[in-house]
């Protein structure tokens, strides 16, 4: 395939467009492992008050409500 | 399910289509035809950019300064420091992409300039309230420092960025007169609408990032304080 000066910027325009969605998904991805953090140091807060595992625990052992 | 992800996030996925149009935008549309400066011209949709979102940030971070010393709460004056710090990222990245411009136009990456001195001041400025921040080791003293210090150094900034350089002689960095990249003579209108959602999609990045940052350094303080209690 012939690449002319035009494709070659299109090729830039494209190569930006991909480092911007990935810098965004990663954005995406980091909030979420911050949100499971979030809850699981909220949740072991909670533990140490009331002595009862939290609902992630007991999800994660298997434990009925 | 799709639904209440963009409905939760619809000015994150705002700022990623802004900034895909200005990619788009910004390298293949027309732009006026201007001596020396000719193609490199594009660059204003992200050198100015980075200034703005740091300008945005600085904001932020002030308000959470002033906020602190209202009600004395630790968590303002850990927003106000993850504020300066993504800030700074930001004029990092504003002082790059000024200086790869100014080496293609002006022949040099840096000139003896007072408006680019006055950037760099005033960068030095928040470098300053960084070192003292972590130089105190007592909690509520550093606190009520940095955000004594911040609202100094918000002034400060504008001072050396805004103030100082208008007051010099000359300048060779355009936007002496007015507003830079705002004044008609700066900004084609052909270009302004690349200009100004470029200008609205960096800023929502940038408030996206300190966001996400910020929730980082709350969970890592929570983890702490829950040690603590432990042992």
């Amino acid at each position: 395939m012939i690449i002319d000066s035009g494709s070659k910027l299109l090729i830039v325009i494209l190569v930006l467009l991909v480092i911007l969605l990935g810098l965004a998904a990663f954005l995406f991805y980091l909030e979420r492992r911050l949100a499971y953090s979030e809850r699981k140091i909220r949740e072991l807060e909670k533990e140490e008050e009331t002595g009862r595992p939290g609902e992630m625990e007991r999800g994660r052992r298997g434990l009925a409500d | 399910m799709m639904m209440r992800f963009i409905r939760n996030n619809w000015w994150k996925i705002l700022a990623v289509m802004l900034l895909a149009y200005v990619i788009v935008g910004g390298l293949l549309w027309e732009v006026p035809a201007l001596p020396v400066v000719r193609q490199t011209i594009r660059n204003i949709y992200f050198h100015v950019g980075m200034w703005f979102s740091m300008m945005f940030i600085l904001g932020l971070s002030l308000f959470y300064s002033i906020r602190y010393l209202r009600y004395f709460r630790v968590h303002d004056d850990l927003m106000a420091w993850v504020a300066v710090k993504t800030a700074l990222v930001f004029g990092a990245l504003g002082l790059v992409t000024g200086m790869l411009w100014a080496y293609n136009t002006w022949g040099s990456f840096w000139v003896n300039d007072p408006k680019l001195t006055g950037a760099a001041v005033g960068m030095l400025t928040y470098l300053a309230y960084l070192v003292l921040r972590s130089s105190v080791e007592e909690h509520d003293k550093r606190a009520r420092l940095a955000a004594v210090y911040n609202i100094f150094a918000f002034v400060l900034f504008f001072v050396f960025i805004m103030i100082l350089p208008r007051l010099a002689e000359a300048s060779i960095h355009p936007g002496i007169d007015g507003n830079p990249a705002l004044s008609s003579g700066d900004l084609d209108p052909r270009m302004q609408k690349v200009f100004f959602p470029a200008m609205v999609g960096w800023i929502l990045l940038s408030l996206w990032i300190f966001r996400v940052y910020a929730r980082l350094e709350t969970l890592h303080r929570d983890i702490v304080e829950y040690k603590e209690n432990r042992s």
